[in-house]
């Protein structure tokens, strides 16, 4: 059922923009693991308590970037996954395609990499597709196995920008060894920029109703 | 015109790019399809000179939207569009008879090529 205030032209335009970041992301991921990758259709979602209680889970670890397209305010990226397919992924990894942080592979460093590996990707493609310029705090990741504190994420970002949206969707190998969730932040900054795209596509659609 | 394409994708917004793109490069957008299964129903009732086939789709995904139209016409033209074009899904996707693979996001002039050479 949809819980967000768009309508289905909007939603269609936002989740298309979602298929290809997380596909280019993805995508760069099979790379570095040099094996397929898949993603789930992307979904769209208020933050409600169902995704915060998934971003603070205990038994997680979580990877969280800031993304600024086109100078508006920044979004976050999380990427979360439990700590067991943490370690999955890691033992993924081949032996050669990551140097050890200080002669230790952890489950946390490997992590750290896919993150800066996805959220790059995710925000090239955006880039290309949406034709906008932009750039990716990569200083800011930061890899958590403990609840996230994500209330102090929220309050980093603008406070006027009203009620959020998550984009999100599982990534996973085809042997389903691993698996995790990529999460995209946004407010209504990022949301006009997807209409504007969407009206310059469509000649009008999408862009009517300002978010 | 210089052929009849069916059009393959589950986002609107991405059918509507695809098919300016085609039309600005001269082509027939013959039949649109929102997932595999419409894609292989329309395919064979259709018979488009190429289809454009997406590849994270629901209900049916164009890999095996693929597998299934090339079962029943061998000779079925399809180019690939993805997101996750990687450099095994394009090897993949090629040996099973793709006849090229786009990423996506993709410039308007690399489909009308790709589709002019897969006709």
């Amino acid at each position: 059922m949809d819980r967000t205030p768009l309508t289905p032209e909007q939603l269609g335009g936002l989740t298309e923009v979602a298929n290809v970041g997380i596909g280019n992301a993805t995508a760069n991921l099979s790379q570095l693991l040099r094996r397929r990758c898949q993603i789930e259709v992307p979904k769209i979602a208020p933050l409600d308590d169902e995704l915060r209680a998934m971003l603070a889970a205990p038994d997680a670890y979580l990877a969280h970037m800031q993304i600024r397209i086109a100078e508006q305010s920044p979004a976050s990226i999380f990427i979360v996954m439990s700590k067991t397919e943490a370690h999955n992924i890691m033992a993924a990894v081949p032996k050669d395609a990551l140097k050890a942080e200080g002669g230790l592979l952890t489950a946390q460093t490997v992590l750290r990499k896919v993150g800066e590996i996805m959220a790059g990707s995710f925000f090239e493609g955006l880039s290309q597709l949406l034709l906008v310029k932009g750039n990716l705090s990569l200083p800011a990741i930061t890899v958590s196995s403990a609840p996230v504190p994500l209330e102090t994420v929220l309050a980093s970002m603008r406070k006027e920008e009203g009620e959020r949206l998550a984009i999100h969707s599982a990534f996973y190998d085809r042997e389903k060894t691993f698996k995790g969730k990529f999460v995209y932040l946004i407010g209504r900054d990022f949301l006009w920029i997807i209409f504007k795209w969407m009206n310059m596509v469509a000649g009008g659609a999408g862009a009517e109703a300002r978010p | 015109m210089s052929g009849r394409v069916l059009v393959v994708d589950d986002s609107g917004i991405a059918r509507t790019m695809i098919k300016k793109a085609l039309a600005d490069g001269g082509f027939e957008v013959a039949a649109e399809a929102q997932d595999g299964l419409e894609a292989v129903d329309l395919a064979g009732r259709v018979k488009p000179d190429v289809i454009t086939m997406d590849y994270s789709m629901p209900n049916l995904d164009g890999e095996e939207a693929l597998k299934r139209i090339l079962a029943v016409d061998p000779a079925a033209r399809v180019v690939m569009l993805t997101s996750l074009a990687e450099p095994m899904l394009r090897e993949d996707l090629l040996k099973l008879g793709a006849k090229a693979v786009l990423a996506k996001p993709f410039k308007d002039e690399d489909l009308v090529k790709a589709v002019r050479a897969a006709i």
